[in-house]
């Protein structure tokens, strides 16, 4: 770099660039002290410029800080901090609107060894103020979590889409395969629902859809996994549960269904369930075939005259 | 009589180069080998009074050959010349009975004072 | 543009750069854990966008399991990124050996980023060095923790058709520490690599 300032305007340039400098010599001692420091320390230059640093400024990390210090000049080779593994390094005010959601300055440091005019071993800490990063950084982060979310869920009734739920359900089939355990799965199938969008129109179909998912829901537990499967049908992964604990259940929700009819403008429907009902035995080879017997038991609901829960019996 | 000098190297470049750094009034009968199994035929065969041996090789490294030294009781100084500077690694060729370590990168000038340091030629 | 991979001859001068630059790195890791480090032969190719993944893959050795990465970019006279890519039971013994807390999630991975920034430094300065090049780095971040190689790996946009891949690795001589630095210097730079490698052959 061929320097064509001189002393005083670099000096100048150092003071305002926006971007915290300070040097430190190997026993942490302060030799420079820019404005941006002093402006967001409250410590004046020459309150400090000769002293400790870790005298100064007692929360900062001293141990790593030293450790830091001394590794750059043994190696001779820059080192950097980034915000996202260490925050920050001096706890600043943060510059940002009110409504910033932050608590102090994100900051991401490089440690700079050099030699001074005397050839004493010198560190430069350059802190750069990325507060407006890491917010970004963070809104990404949680816009992807909402879609991802978004993803996977039914947007009439809000529960699980039948994408996910199978995927689900896999992972604890290959949990019961392993570990041993049981499970369960029900299936769900208004019963005339057809004719319900016919007589009503479809905005009642809806509402019933909502109304039934939200009966279903105050009954399921938190481990329990509920989704919309089709369009009047809804599956749920029982874990832990086996038939007699699934049937108590089903039969649950199943009269809960029943019991009250659903209200849509001034219109009163009437509205009932079949259910179809499974557990995992061993030798069963896949999540698709607990499926299918639940599937199975659920036709049979239907045939033997719908509004009642059918447990599927393995032929042994 | 000239003196059977072993140059040890999987690098054909720094063979070369180590060819080109020689004392020029040295009196060699130079034998090149390109890893440290080629390195101990070569001494078995009697080629090698003065090794000149790199480090990390393929197939057999220095560390190899300086214990196969030892082991078959085969007679030679032994120079290290490599890039793997940590301390330990000196430490180790001395112990395994090597005369020097020359550091690389090298050059004429520090390859002629470690093969003076030890003994094994100088230039007057 | 279609640029020339380098010949025989130009390998095998930056084979003893890189060895030399290597032997830099691993005398800096030895400095700071106080251990024997053992290096490796360096190995050079020129791959395709297409195929560096799997390239990488096959001289890490196990594409599929699960890895640390660590990510950083160099640039001024050579350009390119590195990566350093550790096994996942190393992290845990680094960090016994610097000292830290297992238990601090976050000191692990800002060690992870340290001895990157270490390793590749020592490294591509030593050969900057060796060949009269300047060279500058990016701020080292972290790609991710016990993932496969191919994601730690992935970029949306890659700028270059054709570079030279560079592959160095270090392990300790007790434990299961072991370190693959992987360097992609892209086309651009290659003429300045070659301008350097042939000043250090006539420096002979």
């Amino acid at each position: 770099m061929t320097v064509a300032l001189g002393d005083n305007s670099l000096g100048f340039i150092i003071d305002r660039v926006d971007v915290g400098i300070l040097v430190v010599s190997e026993t942490l001692e302060v030799v420079l002290w820019n404005r941006f420091m002093e402006a967001n320390s409250k410590v004046a230059a020459e309150s400090i410029v000769g002293k400790n640093l870790l005298e100064s400024f007692p929360d900062l990390p001293g141990k790593w800080l030293e450790k830091k210090v001394r590794s750059v000049q043994l190696l001779n080779n820059f080192a950097f901090t980034s915000w996202q593994q260490r925050p920050y390094l001096f706890h600043f005010k943060h510059h940002r609107p009110i409504t910033g959601g932050v608590t102090h300055m994100y900051q991401n440091c490089t440690f700079i060894p050099f030699e001074g005019s005397t050839g004493e071993s010198l560190v430069c800490i350059t802190l750069f103020d990325v507060t407006d990063t890491a917010v970004s950084h963070r809104e990404v982060q949680q816009a992807h979590a909402d879609l991802e979310e978004l993803s996977h869920r039914d947007p009439l009734t809000g529960v699980y889409n039948r994408r996910f739920m199978e995927s689900e359900l896999e992972k604890e089939f290959t949990r019961v395969v392993r570990y041993g355990g049981k499970l369960s799965v029900l299936f769900l199938d208004l019963d005339f629902f057809k004719k319900v969008n016919d007589t009503y129109g479809h905005q009642a179909g809806d509402q019933v859809l909502i109304e039934v998912t939200k009966r279903i829901s105050d009954l399921v537990r938190t481990t329990d996994f509920l989704a919309r499967y089709g369009g009047e049908e809804f599956a749920i992964i029982l874990p832990e549960t086996d038939t007699s604990g699934g049937m108590i259940f089903a039969n649950r929700v199943r009269e809960a269904i029943e019991k009250t009819p659903v209200y849509h403008d001034e219109h009163v429907i009437p509205v009932t369930a079949s259910l179809g009902l499974s557990e995992y035995y061993e030798g069963i080879e896949s999540y698709d075939a607990l499926l299918d017997q639940s599937d199975k038991a659920l036709y049979m609901a239907k045939k033997e005259g719908r509004n009642r829960v059918v447990c599927f019996l393995p032929e042994r | 009589m000239s003196v059977a000098l072993l140059i040890v190297d999987d690098s054909g470049f720094s063979r070369k180069a180590m060819l080109k750094s020689l004392p020029e009034a040295w009196d060699v009968d130079i034998t090149q080998a390109s890893n440290g199994e080629e390195a101990l035929e070569a001494l078995r065969n009697g080629l090698g009074e003065v090794v000149l041996l790199d480090l990390t090789m393929p197939v057999l490294d220095g560390f190899g050959v300086l214990e196969g030294i030892r082991d078959e009781g085969l007679t030679a100084k032994v120079v290290v010349v490599s890039a793997d500077i940590q301390p330990k690694a000196r430490l180790r060729v001395i112990s395994l009975g090597a005369l020097a370590f020359l550091q690389k990168p090298f050059n004429k000038e520090s390859l002629a004072a470690t093969l003076a340091e030890c003994g094994v030629y100088s230039e007057n | 543009m279609k640029i020339e991979p380098l010949n025989e001859e130009e390998n095998e001068i930056l084979q003893e750069v890189i060895n030399i630059g290597m032997g830099q790195a691993g005398a800096s890791l030895a400095k700071l854990l106080d251990v024997f480090v053992n290096l490796s032969v360096p190995r050079v190719s020129w791959v395709n966008d297409d195929d560096f993944v799997v390239k990488v893959g096959e001289l890490v050795a196990g594409s599929g399991a699960s890895w640390a990465g660590v990510r950083q970019a160099f640039y001024n006279q050579l350009e390119g990124e590195a990566f350093a890519i550790y096994g996942a039971n190393g992290c845990q013994q680094l960090s016994g050996l610097m000292g830290y807390d297992e238990s601090e999630g976050m000191a692990q991975e800002e060690l992870l980023l340290d001895i990157t920034n270490i390793l590749i430094g020592a490294c591509l300065m030593g050969v900057a060095k060796q060949i009269g090049k300047q060279l500058d780095f990016a701020a080292p971040t972290l790609v991710g923790i016990d993932k496969p190689i191919k994601e730690l790996l992935y970029s949306r946009d890659r700028e270059w058709d054709q570079c030279l891949l560079i592959e160095v690795n270090f392990c300790l001589e007790e434990g299961d520490f072991s370190c693959h630095l992987v360097m992609l210097m892209s086309e651009a730079s290659i003429g300045q690599l070659r301008s350097g490698l042939i000043k250090f052959m006539e420096s002979y």
